[in-house]
């Protein structure tokens, strides 16, 4: 006859064992052991309840402690107003024939997609990793490897697309999304100026990085980096973001760049999934 | 089996406000971990079996929401419930300070295994070093919830005369 005690001990070390071997198999792929089971269905959407809640908070937290800046911002920005008057002129000028206007217009093109828009609620409660849940899942006919972009304005005004991750595993009323930061992201990109092309992926500490598949002539700090659509996972033409640094790789052949995504994760709230039909 | 029942509803409750509401208040984009706060706390106050549960039970919904590979939160918070609960008959649990120890040590044990998993899943060695200052400020963070949380257990217990 075992004791209670050493039964207990005995329980926990095989039960350990057991998750350290189900770690082992199902890291490897996707996690679809237990969508089948009801957990996600009853505790997503009082999840929803609270990511709202805790949304406002944020927001009304943010415009208390601001009060004391706003006057000296007012003046400010009535400064900037008329020089951004004077600019306006040049500036439209200049945006008729840049790539601006050619980028929107390729992701305007691109937006015949059937979407879904969608709430995030909830987040990762660890600081390691950048994945998040969606409230939207199988019955709203989200799949996996589906799209998640976000709508965002620039300096300009304009309304561009920027590319946020994509689903990995669905349930009936949720499915969970991983952000293009998450360190096992990887985005096929293309560098909208010059169509150099390679590959991003994200950082541990949310920065993502990418290299490039060959050799580059032409870099500056400030390109647009959009998907490319190699690899078929993403559509191409989805914005991603600016490069903001570039690197020469230990053998000065290739060049190692960061990209300063579109998107801020920390305060995502509504993202639009493309159906993609593979 | 009532008091436990009422454990588990406590620890769900954690779970979704850890991964509702406390991330809109990152400080450096480091999250304090109110799970593993209070399931050392209630661990420290029952036994082994109460503490190594409650942490199968918020590790299995961490990991069926958050995590790729399933069984890595279910296993680190399993060991922090079981050896918090297994140690609690030695220490005076009653201290601040004890509960104080343990929530610094269940911190650094959790990222430890956290990470060395992670290294054999094809992680950099590196990312430990990026990690470091989050770790850190998580724990600071921690250790400010604990003190909140160390006082709403000690009223629950005056309140309703429970005994464990």
């Amino acid at each position: 006859m075992i004791k209670h005690g050493k039964l207990i001990n005995l329980t926990v070390i095989i039960l350990a064992l057991t998750l350290l071997v189900t770690i082992g198999v199902t890291t490897s792929g996707h996690s679809t052991f237990f969508e089948g089971t009801g957990f996600g269905n009853i505790v997503a959407p009082i999840q929803k309840v609270f990511y709202s809640v805790g949304q406002i908070f944020s927001n009304s937290f943010e415009s208390l402690f601001s009060i004391s800046k706003i006057r000296e911002e007012n003046n400010q920005l009535k400064e900037e107003l008329y020089k951004i008057r004077d600019e306006n002129l040049d500036m439209k000028r200049i945006i008729n024939n840049s790539e601006a206007l050619k980028l929107e217009y390729e992701i305007i093109q691109n937006m015949q997609y059937d979407y879904v828009k969608s709430r995030i609620i909830s987040r990762d409660p660890g600081n390691w990793f950048g994945r998040f849940t969606i409230d939207k899942g199988s019955s709203d006919g989200v799949k996996p490897d589906d799209i998640v972009i976000e709508a965002i304005a620039t300096d300009e005004g304009v309304a561009k697309i920027g590319l946020v991750g994509k689903v990995t595993d669905v349930g009936y009323n949720w499915a969970k999304v991983i952000a293009i930061n998450d360190i096992n992201s990887s985005v096929s990109f293309n560098v909208v100026r010059n169509n150099e092309s390679g590959v991003l992926k994200g950082k541990i500490d949310g920065i993502i990085e990418g290299y490039f598949f060959s050799m580059t002539e032409d870099l500056r700090i400030g390109d647009e980096v959009v998907t490319s659509g190699l690899g078929e996972v993403y559509v191409p033409n989805l914005f991603i973001g600016k490069i903001s640094k570039i690197e020469k790789t230990s053998d000065l052949l290739t060049e190692e760049i960061t990209v300063e995504p579109a998107i801020n994760f920390e305060k995502l709230f509504e993202v639009y999934i493309i159906k993609v039909s593979r | 089996m009532k008091k436990t029942a009422w454990l588990f509803a406590i620890m769900i409750l954690c779970f979704i406000l850890q991964s509702s509401i406390i991330h809109f208040f990152r400080i450096n984009g480091v999250a304090v971990n109110l799970v593993l706060v209070v399931l050392i706390v209630v661990s420290l106050q029952t036994n082994e079996l109460v503490g190594a549960s409650c942490g199968i039970l918020v590790g299995i919904l961490w990991d069926v929401f958050y995590t790729s590979g399933f069984g890595i939160n279910t296993l680190i918070l399993m060991l922090i419930g079981f050896v918090s609960g297994k140690l609690s008959e030695r220490v005076y649990k009653a201290d601040f300070l004890t509960n104080l120890y343990f929530t610094v040590l269940g911190t650094v044990f959790y990222h430890f295994i956290f990470f060395i998993i992670h290294y054999f899943l094809k992680l950099e060695a590196s990312s430990i070093l990026y990690m470091g200052k989050s770790i850190i400020i998580e724990m600071v963070l921690n250790i400010m919830i604990l003190y909140p949380v160390y006082r709403v257990k000690g009223y629950f217990l005056r309140k309703y005369k429970v005994k464990y």
